[in-house]
């Protein structure tokens, strides 16, 4: 095979804004992980287990209007967080620990990508890749039983559905830094993938088990913290037995510390040593 | 091909250390346009070099500036300007070539637009035919770093790093790689090459930078660094015992015998010879050995190493 006979083109174009170059590393993320079978596989199930019934259960059940506790109840449901764990340890595994694996890092920090966009850039991607089980779905359900309600008052329902936007954010987003963290571990996607799940999983056991002492060890598990979280967004309250100040503390150091870690070790992967 | 005496990078004391190995040591160079060679044995500090001219690790101490530019204060928009194919494997390899060269060339802020007609420009031009649209993890060493070059010109940078382009190719494909590199360099490109194959540089560029356990041994033309190599001669003899021994004694005393190497059955030597090569001849016949060959010696990366290190040493 000789080479082809093709002189070297200069290319004259004009170079695109920095923070665009974000959005690539999102968006080709996103791609891959639509390419994916696995994922492709949990999203219907998902949808079809997790979803299907109660919006169309409902939707056609008679009702005045969306109220909280249906939203937090729905959100809350064991199997809706179930899936997120899955989801969100498939997806996470190989945001890093594929560029790990592949030594890819230097593509990227060769070029005008710091730190900072390049895990911009992936977050953006897993959030694109999550949002469409755990962000879109629930404000579908919010406002496929606010469209069917029988009164005639919609704005404590759309105060409802803004509220439901939120949660699901929020939902959305808070896996996310640990499955990452857990990522930027290892080069093998499929230890992260098992890392991450076996921990939330792990967590949520211990949790259960301690809880029979002292509430406050609910916060332990990630479901449950996620519950706490509905049901003080929704205005239904959190149970007496629980410290406000530790729930707050647990939920912001389960964000920010592992994202934290994940920074510093791209930061060391960055510059080279 | 003479490089033009303009500067693209300037490095000033740079020290690099990995824990207690210094593998950049003080190290000062200005690197000019053109093809230059970076050249030095293994562990020379030669990755160590261009790594910390691209920014990806920070030296201890000292200043580069590339095209004007300080890679401290302007290292942005250094970056938007130059390419690199780096010395190991990098590639995302469950991409296909055509993917991933494409996603490279949006991250180096083209449009996509852009990217994909020029990601196949270039993918044609390294020579990736239809296995373009195949897994890179299904690749050949040798395809592996054509994808690499072309990742790493996609965006048409005006700077551009090979770290050892030829590595783990066969001697064909060390020949594609190194008319791809010229090809390039047509278009008004700066390109530093580093290499440890003598070789490969000489058919590239003609200026050259030694360096050796992270110390600038030196620098310049490739054909002055070579200067004094040119006369060596490598002659190989056949004989008996004893005729071989006069023989050897005879030409000692008209050459400066540089080796003396047996090899089955002959004995190759080399000689500094910058007359012609008829007194060989006279010498073999009258001592009752058979010439079997008289060249010019090639040198390697060890003689002018070795050379320029005597030099160095001579200079002080
Ligand atoms: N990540 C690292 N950790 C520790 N030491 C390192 C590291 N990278 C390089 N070194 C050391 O720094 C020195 C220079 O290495 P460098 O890779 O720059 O050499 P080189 O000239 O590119 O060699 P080669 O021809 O083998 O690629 C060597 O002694 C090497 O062992
Ligand atoms: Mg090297």
């Amino acid at each position: 095979m000789g080479i082809d006979p093709i002189g070297y083109k200069p290319w004259t174009g004009k170079l695109t804004a920095r923070h665009d170059r974000i959005l690539v590393i999102a968006k080709t993320l996103f791609r891959t992980q639509l390419r994916s079978k696995w994922f492709i596989l949990l999203l219907v199930l998902g949808y079809i287990g997790v979803f299907a019934f109660p919006i169309i259960f409902n939707a056609l059940m008679p009702h005045t209007e969306l109220d909280g506790i249906t939203m937090s109840t729905e959100l809350g449901s064991g199997l809706l967080f179930m899936f997120t764990v899955l989801l969100a340890s498939l997806v996470c595994s190989d945001s890093i620990s594929e560029d790990l694996r592949s030594n890819s890092f230097v593509l990227y920090f060769s070029r005008a990508i710091k730190t900072e966009s390049y895990l911009a850039g992936k977050l953006g991607g897993i959030f694109l890749t999550l949002a469409l089980f755990c962000f879109f779905p629930p404000i579908i359900m919010a406002i496929a039983i606010l469209g069917t309600q029988s009164g005639s008052d919609y704005l404590p329902g759309l105060g409802i559905l803004a509220l439901t936007v939120v949660a699901a954010f929020v939902t959305t987003i808070f896996l996310i830094p640990f499955s990452v963290f857990i990522s930027s571990l290892t080069k093998r996607k499929s230890h992260a993938a098992i890392g991450t799940f076996m921990t939330f999983m792990v967590m949520t056991i211990i949790g259960g088990i301690f809880s029979e002492f002292d509430a406050n060890w609910n916060l332990v598990s990630p479901g449950s913290m996620l519950e706490y979280f509905y049901d003080w967004i929704f205005g239904i309250g959190i149970p007496q037995s629980i410290n406000e100040g530790i729930l707050a503390a647990v939920f912001a150091a389960f964000i920010i510390i592992p994202m934290a870690l994940v920074y510093l070790r791209v930061k060391q992967k960055a510059e080279g040593k | 091909m003479t490089p033009s005496p303009e500067t693209t990078i300037t490095s000033k004391n740079i020290t690099v250390s990995y824990g207690h190995i210094t593998a950049l040591d003080n190290f000062s160079v200005n690197v000019p346009s053109g093809i230059v060679g970076l050249l030095g044995p293994n562990g020379a500090g030669k990755s160590t070099f261009i790594k910390a001219v691209l920014g990806l690790l920070v030296p201890d101490s000292g200043q580069i500036t590339i095209a004007g530019k300080s890679l401290t204060t302007e290292g942005e928009i250094i970056r938007d300007m130059i390419g690199y194919m780096p010395e190991h494997d990098c590639l995302i390899d469950t991409f296909t070539a055509v993917e991933l060269v494409s996603y490279m060339g949006q991250i180096s802020g083209m449009q996509k637009k852009d990217a994909m007609p020029r990601c196949h420009e270039m993918l044609d031009f390294v020579g990736i035919g239809e296995e373009r649209y195949r897994p890179i993890s299904s690749y050949s060493t040798g395809m592996k770093q054509k994808v690499k070059l072309a990742q790493a010109i996609v965006h048409d940078p005006k700077i551009l790093f090979l770290d050892e382009p030829t590595n783990g190719m066969d001697p064909q494909g060390r020949e594609e790689m190194l008319d791809l590199v010229k090809k390039i360099r047509a278009s008004d490109k700066s390109i530093l090459v580093s290499t440890h194959i003598l070789d490969d540089l000489e058919k590239v560029s003609d200026h050259a930078i030694i360096i050796g356990e992270g110390r600038l041994i030196t620098e310049g033309g490739l054909e002055e660094l070579l200067a004094g190599k040119e006369s060596l001669r490598v002659v190989k003899v056949r004989g008996q015992a004893p005729d071989m021994e006069k023989f050897l004694k005879v030409l000692g005393d008209v050459y400066e015998v540089r080796s003396i190497t047996p090899e089955s059955g002959q004995t190759s030597i080399i000689i500094l010879n910058q007359g012609d090569g008829t007194p060989i001849f006279r010498l073999s016949k009258e001592n009752n050995v058979q010439l079997r060959a008289y060249y010019p010696h090639k040198a390697s990366l060890e003689d002018v190493f070795v050379g320029a290190m005597e030099n160095k040493g001579g200079d002080q």
